[in-house]
């Protein structure tokens, strides 16, 4: 056995040529694929970040003086759709529109992004991040009312 | 002796399907990378124009008449055209309400503002509110009229947002 597996006398040069042929086209096929789904991903996700564009159009703080949710109203006046899938208020994450935890917002459209209940405290400025699934941000600073104010 | 030397080299075809493969190779690689660095400028291109846009349509929103009816004016102080989205009407006085934060969806009455131009919306002495919550409000002879009475008594902010998502915003007390 182990002298059949030393012997070459039967692979031929023709043998050779095709076997080479099928790994070069099966190798470059493979980078291939990659490299277009690898685009393809790029073009859909990341890459369509320049074109992500919205803003906090209203911050309504309910509950102020107590617990409650913070109602924060985002347009999105871009080229794609955006989709939120994080928030941070003070630096601290926020869970939001929950179950899911997200909100998409079509090319035109307007969304309510409504938090947990928090603890907001009366004149305090309080810093909102909105962070999208393709990684674009946009953030604001509203004050909370006087308490007894919506 | 050179021009037999130089025939010899024209007429060997040894190494042809080396340089025809490699060639083929970087035709379709310069291709392809062309689609995604062409893809990527346009991409930039419009975000670009978009924001280009927005800064030159800045707006302003002020109380033009406090008596009855109240009438505030939208301007474009900007030199681009841009269209309304929203007026968003906060009742920034206590009173309990769930309707504090309702806004007017401006959208569906195509309204636009011209570069340097006003528009003048007027408040309606009747609260109207559509299906969905929102604030109706109606478009007739160019003339905007939100249907929404001030609360007596109480301050309210009109904030006003642009499709390009420019805002502005005034405040007043009603007595």
């Amino acid at each position: 056995m182990r002298r059949l597996l030393k012997s070459t006398r039967a692979v031929s040069p023709v043998f050779t040529t095709v076997l080479l042929i099928l790994v070069v086209v099966l190798g470059m096929s493979m980078a291939f694929a990659y490299l277009v789904s690898y685009v393809k991903d790029f073009q859909i996700g990341r890459g369509s970040a320049a074109m992500e564009l919205f803003c906090i159009e209203d911050v309504w703080f309910k509950g102020v003086g107590g617990s409650g949710p913070i109602e924060i109203s985002v347009y999105n006046y871009g080229k794609v759709d955006v989709n939120v899938t994080g928030l941070y208020v003070n630096g601290q994450p926020i869970g939001f529109n929950q179950p899911s935890g997200h909100l998409a917002i079509p090319i035109g459209g307007h969304g309510n992004v409504t938090t947990v209940n928090v603890r907001l405290d009366p004149d305090v400025p309080y810093y909102f991040r909105l962070v999208t699934e393709r990684g674009s941000i946009c953030e604001g600073e509203y004050v909370s009312p006087s308490e007894g104010e919506p | 002796m050179r021009q037999k030397g130089k025939l010899r080299l024209t007429r060997n075809r040894r190494g042809t399907a080396e340089i025809v493969g490699t060639v083929l190779f970087l035709v379709i690689l310069l291709f392809f990378f062309a689609n995604v660095f062409l893809w990527n400028n346009q991409v930039n291109s419009e975000a670009e124009q978009v924001k280009w846009r927005k800064m030159n349509s800045p707006v302003r929103i002020e109380v033009a008449d406090a008596g009855s009816p109240f009438v505030f004016e939208v301007t474009n102080l900007g030199g681009v055209d841009t269209a309304l989205s929203r007026l968003w009407i906060v009742n920034s006085t206590d009173t309990g309400n769930e309707k504090d934060h309702v806004y007017a969806d401006l959208e569906p009455l195509n309204v636009w503002v011209a570069a340097g131009s006003t528009r003048r919306l007027t408040l309606d002495s009747e609260t109207i509110l559509n299906e969905d919550g929102s604030v109706n409000a109606t478009l007739s002879n160019s003339e905007i009229t939100i249907h929404y009475a001030p609360p007596p008594g109480q301050t309210v902010i009109f904030k006003i947002l642009t499709k390009l998502g420019n805002t502005a915003a005034c405040s007043q007390e009603f007595p």
